[in-house]
C-alpha cells in the first residue's frame, strides 16, 4: 500500500515540476477575468441538449456571465456567451424599454384613427373638437396595397394676425419612437 | 475483617479488568468502518460519486473535485434513519427497531476567479457516519452456562450474593436471557478543503477535518430462572437469597470522540466524456476519552440486592484507522451517467495506541495483535447511475453498494448491502434539490458472553432518507 501511495504522490509532483500549474488565478491589480481575456477552461461534462438549464448549475463560472443558448431549425444547438452589460442604458435599450404605452405617437402607425380636428374661436372662448370617424377599412385586392393617411391639424384664429399655426405637422414629433409620458 | 479486606482486594482487581478488558475489535470497527455520507445525489447513485463528486460534499468524497465547482454553493441537509433489527436468540424471533433525524451537512465552496483554470477552496460541516443501531434479544438458554458464571472473573457475582463466600455459585445455566443494546450517536467532520488544475482538465485536491462526535451504548441484560430451576440458597449461608429470581446488569459505554484526518484526491477528466478519480484516505486519528458505567441487581423470593461499589471508570485512548484506497470512474453517455469505484480497506491494520490514561502499552499491544488475527481487508464497490430529464430538470437515479465485512470468516451475507434510488430537481436554475433513500441488509451476530454459547443472529435492514439542497450563485 505505501509503495501505491508513493506512485501517486510521484504523479503529482511530476505534473507540478514538469509543466507548471495550469491555473492562473486572478490578480486584484489587473482587469477581472472575463471571457475576453480567459484563456482556457476544462470542457464540459454537461451538454445542453441532455441537460437543460442544469448545464450552467455546474459549468457557468459566476464572475463570468451566464451563457444563452440558442437551438437551430435543425436542432443543433449553440452556445452564446453574453456580453457584459454596464449599469448604464444605451439607446437600443432606451427603444425597447419605451416602445409601449401611453404616448406613443407611433403606436398606432399603420392604423387610420380618422381626422382629429380642433378649433379654437378667440372670440367666444369656445373650444370644439370634431373626431371624424375612420372609413370602414377596404381591400385592395388587385394591388395589395394599404395605405392609411393620419392628419392632424391645429388651427387658432387669433383675431387680427389671421395666421395659422400648425403642431405636430412634421413627421419629426415630439414623441416619435419613446414611450410613455 | 478478612472477608473486607478481600472485597476491598476484589474491588480494585475489578477495576483494573473492567478497565483492561473494555476494549476490543469492535471498537476499533465501530470507527473504522465507513458511513453512507451526507449527499443525496450521491447516495441515490449508491455513493459512487468519487469521479464526480462536482458539489461540496467532495469534501467527503474527493476533494479534487472542489476543482470542477465554478459558482459559489452554499448546501445543507437532513438524514433520517431507520434501523430495523430482527433477532433470533436460541430459536425466538424479536424485532426492535429504532430511528434517528439529524443536520447532516452545512458546505461552502468557493471558486477563486481565474484566466485559466480552476482554484476552488471549500468548508463543510457533515456527518460522516450515523452510530444508532439495537439488538434486542429473549430466550432460554438451556445450556449450563451464563452470564453470571461468566463473570466470575470479577466481583459482580459475589456482591449481589449470587455467590458463597469463596465465590462459588450454584448458577449452572438454564436461564432465560434477555435484554437490549442501544446505540446512538455519530461521527461529524469540519472539514477544509482545497482543489486546483494542475493541468487541463488534471485536478489535484486535498483535506483536512477535524472530528468530533459522540457515541453512546445502553446495554441491559437479564437472566430469568423462568423454570424455577433455583430453588434453594444462592448463595450458601444467606437464607435470603433462597429461590433465585433475576439477575440484571446494565452497562452503559460513552464516548466523546475527536481526532483529526487528511485525504488526498485526484481527478481527471477525459474529453466531455469520462471522469477517473482516485483518492488516498490517509489514517484517521480518533482520541476517545471513555466513560464505562456499571450498574446491577440481584432478584430472590425475600429479597433483592443492588450493586453498591463504583464499577464505573474512565479511560482514554486513541483508535487509528488504516489507509483507504480509492478508484473510480463516470462516464456520461448522452444524458445518462453511469459511475463505479472500489476502495480498498485493510481492516487489520486498525490500531489502539496513546493510551493517555487507564490502558498499558503491553493490553493495547495484545488488542493490536488480535485485530490482526481476526480482521482482514475488503474490498467495498459502488456503482450508480442518473439519467436527467432535460425538459423539466428532473433527475432519477439508482445505485448499488457493498461494504464487505471486516471479519476473516464472514461469508457474503455479512456484508453490508444497500440498493439506493433518488430524485434531483433543479428550481430557478440555481436551487437544487436532491433526495434519496437507500434500503440497507445484512446479517450479523453478537455475543453476550463468551464465544457462541449465548449468540445473538441478527436479521438487519435499515432505511436511510436523505435530503440535500443546494444554492449555487
Amino acid at each position: 500500500m505505501k509503495s501505491t501511495l508513493n506512485l501517486f504522490v510521484f504523479v503529482i509532483a511530476l505534473s507540478f515540476f514538469t509543466t507548471g500549474c495550469y491555473t492562473i488565478v486572478w490578480d486584484p491589480r489587473q482587469e477581472f477575468p472575463d471571457t475576453e481575456n480567459s484563456t482556457g477552461s476544462s470542457g464540459d461534462f454537461y451538454d445542453y441538449d441532455y441537460y437543460g438549464g442544469y448545464v450552467d448549475y455546474y459549468e457557468a463560472p459566476w464572475w463570468i456571465p451566464p451563457a444563452v443558448y440558442i437551438t437551430n431549425i435543425d436542432g443543433t444547438t449553440d452556445r452564446v456567451q453574453t456580453k457584459d452589460r454596464k449599469d448604464e442604458r444605451n439607446s437600443e435599450t432606451e427603444t425597447i424599454r419605451n416602445s409601449n404605452g401611453r404616448g406613443n405617437t407611433d403606436r398606432n402607425s399603420g392604423i387610420n384613427t380618422g381626422t382629429t380636428t380642433t378649433t379654437t374661436n378667440s372670440g367666444n372662448n369656445n373650444n370644439s373638437t370634431v373626431v371624424t370617424p375612420p372609413p370602414p377599412p377596404t381591400r385592395d385586392s388587385g394591388t395589395s396595397n394599404t395605405s392609411t393617411t393620419t392628419s392632424t391639424s391645429n388651427t387658432r384664429n387669433s383675431g387680427s394676425s389671421g395666421s395659422n399655426e400648425t403642431r405636430n405637422s412634421s413627421s419629426g414629433s415630439r414623441n416619435s419612437g419613446s414611450g410613455r409620458r | 475483617m478478612l472477608k473486607h479486606i478481600l472485597k476491598i482486594f476484589s474491588a480494585i482487581l475489578l477495576l483494573f479488568i473492567t478497565s483492561t478488558n473494555a476494549q476490543n475489535y469492535n471498537d476499533a470497527i465501530r470507527l473504522g468502518f465507513p458511513g453512507l455520507g451526507s449527499n443525496a445525489r450521491a447516495l441515490g447513485m449508491g455513493n459512487a460519486f468519487n469521479a464526480l463528486s462536482d458539489d461540496a460534499s467532495a469534501s467527503y468524497f474527493n476533494p479534487a473535485g472542489f476543482g470542477l465547482i465554478k459558482k459559489m454553493e452554499l448546501s445543507g441537509g437532513l438524514s433520517f434513519t431507520n434501523y430495523d433489527n430482527t433477532t433470533t436468540f436460541f430459536g425466538k424471533e424479536t424485532n426492535d427497531n429504532t430511528t434517528n433525524t439529524s443536520l447532516n451537512r452545512i458546505s461552502f465552496a468557493l471558486p477563486f476567479p481565474t484566466y485559466q483554470g480552476s482554484l476552488v477552496f471549500g468548508l463543510s460541516y457533515h456527518q460522516s457516519k450515523d452510530l444508532s443501531s439495537i439488538v434486542k434479544f429473549d430466550g432460554f438458554n438451556s445450556g449450563t452456562n451464563s452470564k453470571i458464571q461468566s463473570l466470575l472473573d470479577t466481583n459482580i457475582p459475589y456482591d449481589l450474593f449470587l455467590t458463597d463466600d469463596n465465590y462459588n455459585t450454584i448458577i449452572n445455566g438454564n436461564l432465560n436471557q434477555s435484554g437490549s443494546i442501544l446505540n446512538s450517536g455519530g461521527i461529524d467532520n469540519w472539514t477544509f478543503s482545497g482543489a486546483i488544475e494542475v493541468q487541463k482538465n488534471l485536478f489535484i485536491g486535498a483535506n483536512f477535518t477535524v472530528v468530533n462526535g459522540t457515541f453512546e451504548s445502553i446495554n441491559d441484560y437479564y437472566e430469568d430462572d423462568t423454570r424455577n430451576v433455583y430453588q434453594g440458597e444462592t448463595a450458601a449461608g444467606e437464607p435470603q437469597t433462597t429461590d433465585f429470581r433475576t439477575f440484571y446488569l446494565n452497562n452503559t459505554l460513552k464516548w466523546n470522540i475527536g481526532g483529526w484526518d487528511a485525504k488526498l484526491g485526484f481527478l481527471y477528466q477525459y474529453e466531455d466524456v469520462a471522469r477517473f478519480g482516485a483518492t488516498v484516505q490517509f489514517p484517521k486519528t480518533y482520541s476517545i476519552d471513555e466513560e464505562f458505567l456499571v450498574s446491577g441487581s440481584s432478584e430472590f423470593a425475600s429479597t433483592s440486592y443492588t450493586l453498591s461499589s463504583d464499577y464505573n471508570d474512565k479511560v482514554a485512548y486513541d483508535i487509528v484507522t488504516p489507509f483507504e484506497l480509492t478508484g473510480a470512474a463516470a462516464v456520461n453517455l448522452k444524458g445518462i451517467i453511469v459511475s463505479a469505484e472500489a476502495t480498498l480497506i485493510d481492516y487489520s491494520q486498525l490500531e489502539f495506541s496513546n493510551s493517555n490514561d487507564g490502558l498499558s502499552a503491553s493490553y493495547l499491544a495484545d488488542v493490536n495483535k488480535e485485530i490482526k488475527d481476526v480482521l482482514r481487508s475488503a474490498l467495498n464497490y459502488n456503482v450508480g447511475f442518473e439519467y436527467t430529464v432535460p425538459t423539466v430538470g428532473l433527475r432519477i437515479r439508482g445505485g448499488f453498494l457493498t461494504q464487505m465485512s471486516p471479519f476473516k470468516d464472514d461469508d457474503s451475507e455479512f456484508n453490508h448491502k444497500y440498493l439506493t434510488g433518488g430524485l434531483g430537481f433543479l428550481a430557478d436554475g440555481n436551487i437544487g434539490i436532491d433526495v434519496a433513500y437507500a434500503y440497507g441488509w445484512w446479517k450479523d451476530i453478537g455475543d453476550n458472553y463468551g464465544s457462541n454459547v449465548s449468540r445473538t443472529f441478527q436479521d438487519v435492514k435499515v432505511h436511510n432518507v436523505v435530503l440535500t439542497t443546494t444554492l449555487r450563485f
